[in-house]
């Protein structure tokens, strides 16, 4: 459309020349004629943003005025990345229709690598850019329906963006944990929402919520099992391919603050940061780790800090699963090892594994099988484990039977903390001594 | 008088500006009432209405506006009234598909060359063959001097214009005729061709209220036009097929397994004889219009208020794909998963807001939360849907909701015909509201079966499965205990 600057310049011209611009105008129609009236709309009061592994869900809030029935307007700023399949526009006061879509510019694809430009034909070698074809526009233009005009109303405008993903990471340092474990342990625990940005979009001042577990894209191999992928009928791929995974549960992690996400960047977000957390050492003798009829010197336990996710020591938010970095010593001058840390709510327990402990042995046997009531016999199996430390140490036994024929539990020798199938006990093992665990199971026999 | 006068001039300046034509060429009118077959396939089967002035006898006819990705055999037309007329033949040109074959039109005319040093203007000599690879053959112009000017093309020319291209190339798809008109006049006459490149796929969006009992559905259809040309107000029918429904070769869509052919070094997808024939049409409710090159999305439907269920499932038993004809394999289906799935349902019926055919496409759901904030709640593919079915889409595993499958005993009632199996199922929830839970038990070992013990009420479920329906509270632990006799 010309400006009015425009049209007084032309009425400066002579007539003829004005009268051929609107004969050739008329003759040549409304090729180059100007779209309906549209109002951009770009005024973004706040912005949030949910990240998935590979996905971004972007809400602005935008303000608009509303004209009742149809009206066209632009949206600026929306990335190329975005999926504008996933283009919303809503408003909590009015039921809006977006009717029709498109962005502005648009790359036309079938010139190759000639175009017309003005008069010519033009070839340009070597440019990987197609001649006369813009970057695409951030401009949507958008036809939306209202049932009633509204002045200055807000918007939420919601779409999909691919590429953006998160990672979380931790710095775990152990204070006071020695051999002889007579000081108290403290931890001092760093969380870090790593944010992947690779878009050309960035967005400022952003709420940011995290979203997925993470564990499937960052632990697990992702590597094709080899040459026997070639016949998938045959028994021996089964031994190689890598069982479907299990769709993991999403969980959704608030991130504190505000951040501007800046284009093909890492940002860092901190999520949790404290110091000198007061923690305690338990040991623990894990089932599937301590074979069943263990002989002889018996199986070294795995030695765990614990901290709790609580108010109370400065922590108290969900955190997301991620690798975690175990240091030594409060000048992190030893470095212990890479672990994962698992999610953990709120008042969780944070488990942090220094490994197996060679002076901490643990047995698991049969100790008894006994007839019992018809088509029934029953199974004490005793647990046991030997502190060699010079100190009283807790130990947490998870057990599960090793049995696949039905049963229950007749009796125990402590209390029972495990829940379902899986039998949990805890016990105070002295220094120098054996500590012991039994439970006896009635045993369903099998109709052979 | 004077005014006139400048109006003629004004007209015969626009004439001459305009690209070259052949003075007896006629040139069809610009297409009217286009209407479009768009396939899920790419393919794009496209009528439209146009008119041409015809003298008796033969006649040229320039038909503009034409895709460049056009089919020219399935160009057809069928006179609207009129004395019509008979197609002598035809021709299909579009000169900007490569720019050797600009070069060969413009062999001995003049061209500009655009180097740091300059525009250079000159006859066309010879130009390389960019199909061969730039730069292995020069550029050679002879100029005004009579002089020869070489260039390598890679190092120094930055763009080589090619002026009046009118005069020498047909610079858009044009499909050229020659007809035989029994008498003059005006004609008027459908035209219909097919075209690729011309996609669409259906997308819906779904955001549940804060109670989770209705939701705001709408549908859209992302249409790109690749055809290589423009497409004004447009009626178009979607068309979906069983070959559409097959993913590219490229893999990048999740579709059927990959197998290696016999002596064939690259793996194809198992399925790839298809048939291209419509399955389901979904027109779109007002014309579109498309620029070439262009994705433009529309609103295939909208339903403010949407009644939805949220179900949940518990079909733990987890299968490796070889335990096949394992019937007496004691360790058959003892692995599980905890997961307890989520679907969402609704009826697409007229009921409810919708009662129409739907389109196959990814659904998007959201969650409204009373703050206005909103949390991507799953995503499913919706298959496609006729009108009066119930749809049912997995959302993924539940927050808060856990199951266990555990075999409690198995015993070989007779040895190789009769065995008996004991389950117990454990189901979990901490997801802070009251939840019902469908447990799906799958009676893999055999078709001969018989539940000869269960504490909970159960029905059969389809072939080979049954089902228990467990009403969990909130921080509620439940399990069900049953076994099954297999007899063959």
């Amino acid at each position: 459309m010309k400006d009015p600057d425009t049209i007084g310049r032309l009425s400066g011209v002579s007539a003829l020349a004005l009268i051929m611009v609107m004969t050739l105008a008329l003759v040549v129609g409304a090729t180059a004629a100007p779209r309906g009236d549209s109002a951009t709309v770009s005024d973004i009061h706040d912005t949030a943003v949910t990240i998935g592994p590979g996905w971004a869900l972007i809400r602005e809030s935008r303000v608009m005025d509303l004209v009742e029935g149809e009206q066209t307007i632009v949206l600026d700023r929306i990335p190329p990345e975005a999926d504008l399949s996933s283009l919303s526009i809503r408003s909590r006061r009015v039921p809006l229709q977006l009717m029709e879509w498109a962005r502005d510019g648009y790359t036309n694809v079938f010139r190759g690598a000639v175009s017309t430009e003005g008069d010519s034909v033009v070839w340009h070698p070597g440019s990987a850019q197609l001649p006369g074809a813009s970057a695409v526009s951030r401009r949507v233009r958008c036809r939306i329906r209202s049932p009633l005009s509204w002045k200055k109303i807000g918007v939420d405008v919601m779409y999909v963006v691919h590429g953006p993903s998160w990672e979380a990471r931790y710095q775990v340092m152990v204070r006071g944990e020695q051999a002889e474990e007579k000081e108290p342990v403290s931890v001092d625990f760093t969380g870090v929402v790593t944010i992947h940005n690779p878009t050309s979009a960035s967005w400022d001042e952003a709420a940011v919520q995290v979203v997925g577990d993470p564990r499937a894209e960052t632990r697990l191999p992702q590597n094709d099992p080899g040459f026997l992928m070639v016949d998938d009928e045959s028994p021996l791929a089964d031994l190689w391919r890598r069982k479907p995974e299990e769709a993991g549960i999403a969980h959704a992690y608030t991130l504190p603050g505000k951040v501007a996400l800046l284009p093909q960047s890492t940002t860092d977000m901190s999520l949790v940061r404290t110091t000198r957390t007061p923690a305690s050492r338990l040991y623990v003798m894990d089932a599937s780790e301590v074979p069943f009829g263990t002989a002889g010197q018996g199986h070294p336990l795995r030695k765990f800090i614990v901290i709790r996710n609580s108010a109370a020591n400065r922590m108290g938010v969900a955190i997301p699963p991620g690798r975690a970095e175990i240091f030594m010593g409060s000048a992190r001058n030893r470095y212990l090892q890479e672990a994962w840390q698992e999610r953990a709510n709120v008042n969780d327990e944070i488990r942090i594994d220094l490994g197996p402990a060679a002076d901490m042995l643990g047995w698991r046997q049969s100790l008894a099988r006994t007839p019992a009531i018809s088509g029934y016999y029953e199974e004490t199996i005793g647990l046991q484990v030997l502190n060699q430390r010079s100190g009283a140490v807790l130990v947490e036994m998870r057990e599960k039977p090793p049995l696949i024929l039905e049963w229950a539990v007749v009796r125990t020798s402590l209390p029972n903390r495990g829940t379902g199938r899986s039998l949990k006990f805890l016990v105070e093992a002295e220094p120098g001594r054996r500590a012991k665990v039994e439970y006896q199971l009635r045993v369903r026999q099998p109709d052979l | 008088m004077r005014i006139l006068h400048i109006l003629g001039f004004a007209v015969l300046v626009y004439l001459a500006s305009t690209p070259r034509s052949s003075a007896q060429d006629i040139e069809a009118s610009a297409p009217k009432g286009v209407s479009i077959s768009a396939y899920d396939t790419g393919l794009a089967l496209v009528s439209e209405v146009r008119s041409i002035t015809l003298a008796k006898g033969e006649n040229k006819v320039r038909v503009r506006q034409m895709p460049a990705r056009l089919d020219p055999f399935s160009v057809a037309f069928s006179p609207l009234g009129g004395p019509g007329f008979e197609l002598l033949d035809q021709r299909f040109e579009n000169d900007l598909t490569s720019v050797d074959r600009v070069f060969k039109r413009y062999l001995g005319r003049t061209v500009e060359v655009v180097t740091l040093a300059g525009t250079q203007k000159g006859a066309l000599v010879s130009a390389p063959s960019t199909e061969r690879g730039t730069g292995l053959e020069p550029l050679v112009l002879r100029i005004d001097d009579g002089s020869l000017k070489m260039y390598r093309v890679d190092d120094v020319v930055s763009a080589v214009l090619f002026p009046q291209p009118g005069g020498a190339l047909v610079p858009e798809p044009t499909l050229f005729w020659r007809l035989n008109a029994g008498q003059d006049g005006p004609q008027r006459f459908r035209l219909s061709y097919a075209t690729e490149g011309l996609t669409w796929s259906a997308s819906y969006e779904a955001v549940l209220t804060e109670n989770e009992v209705e939701a705001f559905l709408t549908g859209r259809v992302a249409l790109s036009n690749g055809t290589g040309t423009k497409f004004d107000e447009a009626r178009i029918k979607l068309v979906s097929t069983e070959k559409g429904s097959i993913p590219s070769a490229d893999g990048s869509a999740a579709g059927p397994a990959m197998r290696y052919a016999q002596g064939a070094s690259e793996p194809t997808f198992e399925k790839v004889v298809a048939g291209a024939a419509a399955l389901q049409t979904y027109e779109l409710p007002a014309p579109v219009s498309l620029a070439n090159g262009e994705t433009r999305y529309v609103q295939l439907l909208s339903v403010a208020k949407l009644p939805v269920s949220k179900v949940y499932e518990y079909d733990g038993v987890k299968f490796d794909r070889f335990q096949r004809n394992r019937r007496n394999d004691w360790n058959y289906g003892t692995e599980y998963s905890r997961a307890v799935e989520t679907y969402l349902r609704f009826s697409n019926s007229v009921a409810t807001g919708l009662g129409m055919d739907m389109p196959p496409g990814r659904l998007r759901l959201y969650r409204q939360k009373a703050d206005g904030m909103m949390e991507l709640a799953g995503e499913d593919t919706l298959p496609p849907t006729r009108s009066g079915t119930l749809v049912q889409l997995l959302l993924g595993p539940a927050v808060g909701l856990l199951g266990e499958r555990e075999r409690t005993g198995y015993s070989e009632i007779t040895p190789l015909h009769e065995y008996e199996e004991s389950f117990e199922i454990r189901l979990e929830n901490n997801s802070g509201e009251d939840v019902e839970i469908r447990v799906l038990e799958h009676l893999y070992r055999w078709n001969q079966y018989e539940i000869v013990k269960a504490d909970t009420d159960y029905r059969n479920a389809g072939a080979q499965a049954v089902e228990f329906q467990v009403a969990l509270k909130s921080g509620g632990r439940r399990s069900i205990h049953y076994t099954v006799r297999y007899r063959w």
